[in-house]
């Protein structure tokens, strides 16, 4: 039988780990045997960390920033007097700013909503590699993104299973099933520097889905979980048997803290 | 929807200023999106994403409105420079690899590039960039086959030219 092509378009699929616009078991079948594919994907190659690193330097000015704070709470509270502020100078940068905040303030919309920009929480923070990206990634999930799969635990095991053995790891299930309040969904193949990472997904009732994450570590050194807010989220980060986890999601710091001990615990 | 519009806003703007080319026009194009969105606030299912949402109303006006404005002024559709978007206070030292990657990806055709950016930088799925640019998945496909050619072709050959020096 004749092998199939595979598109650049599937390649890419591939490479980016969206399973469902790529015949993921049979490109990484075929590329146990066929070195032409190895040299069609290595031509596809691209560093996606580096690329976003790149941009994430590139931020709005604090005074940006600032301004829309102040335009959206006036706005909030329908203080037209405070929407010029002392920025907005005729003919500026910021002057143009005014325009628009005052042009809403006419609207209305006006006093019904409270924005309120917490500007703390989106002051760039320095990227750390995987964990960084893993947690953008995170931030996108909702439950509905994960509310339509309904795999039985035997096929749940067997996803898990092929997941796992991408990083040389075997994970029973029952391991990542012991909190009630979180339920197990998917196991799912990603990349970060063109080693593989796997991804773990839970829903939750609180309506925020989780994700335990885990690649081989450069650096066999264990690490204690520790806990941290990423993209706004409660996160867990360790390192253990020269593997690194990140348990990322929702806002609720104690569930994170005590699933990551308990995975860290049973040595998931 | 407050505490998506701040954690959404910079974002938001950073893909402004590679659809404008011009961090004057990222401030007014990103702020021009939030505001949309406040005025259709009714239209935002709570349980949907408000930060795709937002991407999406940007995009929307900057092609519905100023990009036709620019193409209109004659100043439109130019290759951005990584100097022109640069805060040179903010990115004093960037490395000079990621420079050149951020360069090569403002070069890459418009379409190519709003499709990286959204998939490669702001970590949308396939799905989400389609809905979010108003086209078919496999558009979103071809885009970034076409797009990581084109960029992983150009630093092999600048390694090859490392390696010969």
């Amino acid at each position: 039988m004749r092998d199939r092509f595979f598109t650049d378009e599937e390649l890419t699929a591939f490479l980016d780990g969206e399973e469902e616009f790529a015949p993921m078991e049979a490109i990484a079948s075929a590329l146990e045997s066929d070195p032409a594919l190895a040299k069609r994907l290595e031509a596809l190659d691209l560093d996606r960390a580096m690329l976003a690193e790149s941009f994430a330097g590139l931020q709005p000015d604090p005074a940006v920033l600032e301004h829309a704070s102040a335009g959206a709470r006036a706005l909030a509270a329908g203080d037209s007097a405070t929407l010029g502020g002392p920025l907005a100078g005729p003919g500026s940068r910021f002057g143009r700013l005014r325009g628009l905040w005052v042009g809403a303030a006419g609207g209305a919309v006006a006093a019904a909503l409270v924005i309120g920009f917490a500007l703390g929480s989106v002051v760039n923070p320095a990227r750390q590699g995987w964990a960084e990206y893993v947690a953008a990634y995170q931030a996108l999930y909702s439950n509905s993104t994960l509310a339509h799969i309904d795999l039985s635990t035997a096929e749940k095991q067997a996803q898990l299973d092929r997941v796992s053995a991408s990083i040389g790891k075997s994970i029973a299930i029952d391991k990542l099933e012991v909190f009630p309040e979180v339920k197990f969904a998917r196991s799912q193949i990603l990349s970060f520097k063109g080693k593989p990472l796997i991804q773990l997904a839970f829903l939750t009732s609180t309506g925020e889905p989780l994700a335990l994450c885990i690649m081989r570590a450069s650096d066999p050194v264990d690490k204690a979980p520790e806990l941290r807010r990423m993209e706004g989220l409660s996160t867990a980060l360790w390192d253990q048997n020269g593997y690194r986890y990140i348990l990322i999601g929702g806002q609720d710091d104690a569930l994170i803290g005590r699933m990551s001990a308990s995975l860290s615990g049973l040595d998931v | 929807m407050r505490e998506g519009l701040a954690q959404v806003f910079p974002r938001v703007w950073r893909y402004a200023l590679s659809l404008t080319g011009a961090r004057a026009e990222a401030d007014d194009l990103a702020q021009a999106a939030c505001l949309r969105a406040m005025e259709r606030a009714d239209q935002f299912s709570a349980d949907g994403h408000l930060d795709r949402w937002v991407f999406r109303i940007a995009h929307n006006l900057w092609v519905s409105e100023i990009r036709k404005q620019k193409v209109r002024r004659g100043n439109g559709l130019i290759g951005i420079e990584v100097a022109d978007i640069v805060d040179p206070t903010q990115n004093a030292e960037m490395q000079q690899q990621r420079r050149e990657l951020l360069q090569s990806v403002l070069h890459l055709p418009e379409a190519q590039r709003h499709t990286v950016i959204l998939v490669y930088v702001e970590g949308y799925s396939y799905r989400d960039a389609a809905m979010i640019l108003d086209v078919p998945i496999g558009t979103v496909m071809s885009r970034l086959a076409a797009a990581r050619a084109t960029l992983s072709n150009k630093f092999r050959a600048e390694e090859k030219e490392r390696d010969a020096r």
